[in-house]
C-alpha cells in the first residue's frame, strides 16, 4: 500500500497540497485533472524524482520519503515512452536486470511473460527509435514492470497515440494489470480513460485533492461543483431549500418541489444526471404539478443509442436524455411545451466547502 | 533508339562537312598541318561528337542541345587549334566531352577541370578542387527543390570560403612528396612534431577527465551564478594567448609566486598546461549542449529502474553524448596543436612543430619554414577526416551499437 501524508510542494506561485491518499496494494488508481493542476508533479513525488517540502510516503509502511528513486521499486511511463534510443528494444526491457543480478532469473521469466502479454516478440531486436508510437508505449510498459516493481507510475501514458491504438492500449493496461496486479498510479487529464480504467479516481485541482472515489459515486456525487463541471455532469442547476408548514425539507427546482434530506437552507447547487430525468408532453392527471419543470424543447441532438433533449426552463437550461423509441413516442419537437420530471433521489446538492463561489 | 536511313546520311553529310572545314583550315595555313593518325582520330571524334548529340537531343532541353556543339568547338579550338601542343589531349577529352554531356553535374565538374587548366595556370589542380567543390555542393543543394535562394546563399557563401583555402590547399600541392619526407626524416621536425602530438593527446585527455563531468553537471544543473561560471568557460577563448602565456609565467616561471614548488617551464606539462588552457573551452562547450540535448526523462527512467545518478550518467547520457563529445575532443585537440602564442611564451622548449614554424619563419625565413607548416597541415588533414567521420550516419551505429543484437 502506497501513502502519502501532507504532502506539500511549492513550484514558485504553484502549491500542491495532499493532506492523505492512500492507494491500496494492487489498486489501479488514476489521477486526473487538469493541465496545471499539479498531477505529474505528484507522481514524480512518488517515484523519488522530486523532494516534496514537507509530508511523508509511506510504501507498505515503511517511510520512503527521502529514498532515492532507484532504491524505491517502481516501474515508470511517461508520455513520450522515453525509450533509450541507443538500445534496442529487448536491451531496454532488460535494461535494470544488471542492478538485480540476485533476481535475474525470475526478471528473465518475467520478461518472457511481458513480451507474450503485450506482443512484442517480434519487435525485440529492432532499434527502440524506429518504432511506431504505439509499440514504444508497448516497450516502455514492458520495461517498467520487468522488474516487478510494488508500484507502476504512468504519467499520461497514452496522451501522444492516435484515437484507435490509445483505445487499445487502455483496454491491454488494465488486462495487463489485472494479471499481474500491480499497484498502479495512472495520470491523465481524459476522463473517459479514466472512467474506463480505473478501480477509482483521483480528481486533482489546483494542487489539491477535489475527491478520491470510484467513478459511479463521483458522478453521482461529485464533491464539489468543479468536480461535476470536470467530470462532464452537464446538469448543474440552481436550487432553493427551505422548510415547509409541516416540518419537512423541500427543495425547489424552479416551479418543481421534492423532498430532500439537506442541513443547508436557502440557495445551493444541484447536480442531476441527464438520464434520471424523465420527458412528458402532458401533465399526468393522478401526480401534481408540483414534481414537475415546465420548459420548452430547445435542441435536439442524436448521439447514437440516444436522443439529447435540451430544454429552456424558467431557471436555465437542462439536459436530458431520451431513448429514441420512447422520444418518438412523445411526438414533441424543437419549441414544443414539455414537462420534466426529476428522480428526487438522484439529485445531489453539491458542497459549496470545496468551492466557494459555487 | 533506332537510327534511320535519313539519319545516316545527315550525319555522314555533317561529318564530312565538319572534317572538310578542319581540312580547309589546315590548307590556309602551315600551322594546322596534321599527319594521317591525327586526321583519321579527328574524324572519328567528329563522329563520336554527332552520334552521341544524335542519341541525347531528346533528353536535353533546347538550350542545352545549342551549348552542346559550342563546348565542343571551344575544345577544338583551344586543344587543337590555339595551341597545338596539346593536341593529343583533345581526343580523350572529346571524347569525355560527349559521354557526359547529358550528366549536368558530371558535364560542370568537367568544365571547371578544362577551364582551370586553361586559366588557373599555376595552379589548375588547387583551383579545380575549390571550384570544383563549391560546384558540386551547389548542385546537390540545387537538386533537392530548394528556391534559387538557398542555391544562391550556399554558392556565394562557399566560393567565399573557397578563397579563404585557396591558399592552403595550393601550398599543401606544391611541394612534392619527396620534400615532405624528407622534412618528416629531420630530427628536429620529426621530434618537434612527436612533442605536438604526445602534448596535445595529453591535453585532451586530461580536459576530457574534467571538462565531461563538469559539462554534465552545468546541463543538469541550475543554481545561482550558473551563468557566471558558462561565461567563465569561455574566457579563455577571449584572452589574448600572448597574455596567457605571460600569466602563467609570471606564477609558475622561475621568479614566479608559485616558482619554488612547481618546476614547469621548458617541459611538457608547460607545454601541456598552456595547451589546456587555451583549448579545454571548446570540449566543455560541446559537451554542455550534448548533455543538454539528452532528455532528463531518460535518465529518471533509468532511475526507476535501479541506476545510481552515476549509473544513468555513465550508461544511458555518456552513450547519448558521445558524438559531441568526440567532435569537442577533435576540436580541443586541433586547438591544442595549433597553440603558438601561450606555449612558445611558457615553454618554448620542448619545441612543438607549431613554434617550429613560427621560429623558423621569423629567424631562418618564410622557405625553411613552409615544409614544417606542410607537414603540420598533412596531420591535422587527419583530424578533418575524423570530425568528417564523426558527422556522418556510419559513426552514430559505430559509437552507438544498434545493429548490436
Amino acid at each position: 500500500m502506497i501513502s502519502l501524508r501532507k504532502i506539500e510542494k511549492k513550484l514558485g506561485t504553484f502549491r500542491l497540497f495532499v493532506d492523505r491518499l492512500d492507494i491500496e496494494q494492487g489498486e489501479y488508481l488514476v489521477l486526473l485533472g487538469p493541465s496545471g493542476a499539479g498531477k505529474t508533479v505528484l507522481l514524480l513525488t512518488v517515484a523519488g524524482l522530486v523532494r516534496p517540502d514537507a509530508g511523508q510516503i509511506l510504501f507498505d509502511g515503511a517511510d520512503v520519503t527521502s529514498l532515492q528513486p532507484q532504491k524505491r521499486d517502481i516501474g515508470l511511463v511517461f508520455q513520450e515512452a522515453n525509450l533509450f534510443p541507443h538500445l534496442n528494444v529487448i536491451q531496454n526491457i532488460s535494461f535494470g536486470k544488471r542492478y538485480r543480478r540476485e533476481r535475474a532469473k525470475e526478471i528473465e521469466r518475467r520478461i518472457e511473460q511481458l513480451v507474450d502479454m503485450l506482443g512484442i516478440r517480434e519487435l525485440l531486436r529492432r532499434d527502440a527509435m524506429g518504432l511506431s508510437g504505439g509499440e514504444k508505449q508497448r516497450v516502455a510498459v514492458a520495461r517498467a514492470l520487468a522488474l516487478g516493481p510494488s508500484i507502476l507510475l504512468m504519467d499520461e501514458p497514452l496522451g501522444l497515440l492516435d484515437n484507435n491504438t490509445r483505445q487499445e492500449l487502455r483496454k491491454e493496461l488494465r488486462r495487463i494489470h489485472d494479471e499481474l496486479g500491480t499497484t498502479t498510479l495512472h495520470v491523465t487529464h481524459d476522463r473517459n480513460e479514466a472512467f474506463t480504467i480505473a478501480d477509482r479516481v483521483a480528481i486533482l485541482s489546483d494542487g489539491t485533492l477535489a475527491q478520491v472515489a470510484s467513478r459511479d459515486e463521483i458522478v453521482a456525487r461529485p464533491a464539489s461543483e468543479f468536480v461535476a463541471r470536470f467530470v462532464g455532469i452537464e446538469n448543474i442547476l440552481d436550487a432553493f431549500v427551505e422548510r415547509d408548514a409541516a416540518g419537512k425539507t423541500i427543495l425547489n427546482i424552479g416551479e418543481c418541489r421534492l423532498p430532500a434530506v439537506c442541513e443547508r437552507r436557502g440557495e445551493v447547487r444541484i447536480s442531476i444526471s441527464p438520464e434520471s430525468i424523465s420527458l412528458h408532453r402532458e401533465l399526468p392527471v393522478e401526480i401534481g404539478p408540483e414534481n414537475f419543470i415546465p420548459g420548452t424543447v430547445r435542441t435536439v441532438e442524436d448521439s447514437g443509442a440516444v436522443f439529447r433533449v435540451s430544454v429552456k426552463c424558467s431557471f436555465g437550461d437542462v439536459v436530458v436524455t431520451c431513448g429514441k423509441q420512447d422520444f418518438l413516442r412523445l411526438g414533441v419537437s424543437c419549441s414544443s411545451p414539455v414537462w420534466l420530471k426529476p428522480d428526487a433521489a438522484s439529485v445531489h446538492i453539491l458542497p459549496t466547502s470545496q468551492n466557494p463561489e459555487g | 533508339m533506332r537510327l534511320r536511313r535519313a539519319d545516316f546520311l545527315a550525319m555522314a553529310g555533317l561529318i564530312l562537312l565538319l572534317h572538310g572545314l578542319l581540312l580547309l583550315g589546315q590548307l590556309r595555313s602551315l600551322r594546322f598541318r596534321v599527319d594521317h593518325f591525327t586526321n583519321l582520330a579527328l574524324l572519328f571524334t567528329n563522329f563520336y561528337f554527332l552520334y552521341s548529340g544524335y542519341l541525347i537531343r531528346s533528353l536535353l532541353g533546347k538550350l542545352a542541345l545549342l551549348f552542346y556543339p559550342v563546348g565542343y568547338g571551344a575544345l577544338l579550338y583551344v586543344f587543337f587549334v590555339y595551341n597545338p601542343d596539346w593536341r593529343a589531349l583533345f581526343f580523350p577529352l572529346a571524347i569525355i566531352y560527349c559521354s557526359i554531356y547529358r550528366l549536368p553535374a558530371a558535364a560542370g565538374l568537367f568544365s571547371i577541370f578544362v577551364l582551370a587548366h586553361i586559366f588557373a595556370q599555376p595552379h589548375p589542380w588547387a583551383a579545380f578542387i575549390v571550384v570544383g567543390t563549391v560546384f558540386a555542393t551547389a548542385y546537390m543543394v540545387h537538386r533537392r527543390a530548394y528556391g534559387w535562394f538557398h542555391v544562391a546563399s550556399l554558392g556565394f557563401g562557399l566560393a567565399a570560403f573557397g578563397l579563404l583555402l585557396f591558399p592552403i590547399v595550393c601550398f599543401v600541392l606544391l611541394d612534392s612528396p619527396q620534400t615532405v619526407l624528407e622534412t618528416f626524416a629531420q630530427s628536429e621536425v620529426a621530434l618537434a612534431l612527436k612533442t605536438s602530438l604526445v602534448s596535445a593527446t595529453i591535453c585532451t585527455a586530461v580536459v576530457l577527465l574534467f571538462g565531461v563531468p563538469l559539462a554534465y553537471a552545468i546541463a543538469r544543473t541550475s543554481f545561482r551564478g550558473k551563468a557566471l561560471v558558462e561565461t567563465a568557460i569561455d574566457l579563455p577563448i577571449l584572452i589574448p594567448q600572448s597574455a596567457v602565456g605571460v600569466a602563467f609565467l609570471w606564477v609558475v616561471g622561475e621568479k614566479g609566486i608559485l616558482g619554488g614548488v612547481l618546476d614547469i617551464p621548458g617541459t611538457l606539462f608547460g607545454v601541456v598546461l598552456a595547451q589546456m588552457f587555451v583549448s579545454a573551452p571548446f570540449l566543455i562547450k560541446t559537451a554542455i549542449a550534448s548533455f543538454e540535448a539528452v532528455d532528463p526523462r531518460l535518465e529518471s527512467v533509468a532511475r526507476s529502474l535501479g541506476a545510481s545518478p552515476a549509473g544513468a550518467f555513465l550508461r544511458v547520457s555518456v552513450p547519448l553524448a558521445a558524438r559531441g563529445i568526440f567532435v569537442g575532443c577533435i576540436l580541443t585537440w586541433s586547438r591544442a596543436i595549433s597553440e603558438v602564442g601561450s606555449v612558445a611564451i611558457l615553454a618554448y622548449y620542448p619545441m612543438t612543430a607549431s613554434v617550429l614554424v613560427f621560429s623558423r619563419s621569423t629567424q631562418a625565413g618564410i622557405e625553411q619554414a613552409r615544409p614544417v607548416a606542410i607537414v603540420l597541415i598533412l596531420t591535422c588533414l587527419w583530424v578533418f577526416v575524423g570530425l568528417h567521420f564523426v558527422r556522418s550516419a556510419a559513426f552514430r551505429k559505430f559509437v552507438t551499437g544498434f545493429d548490436r543484437t
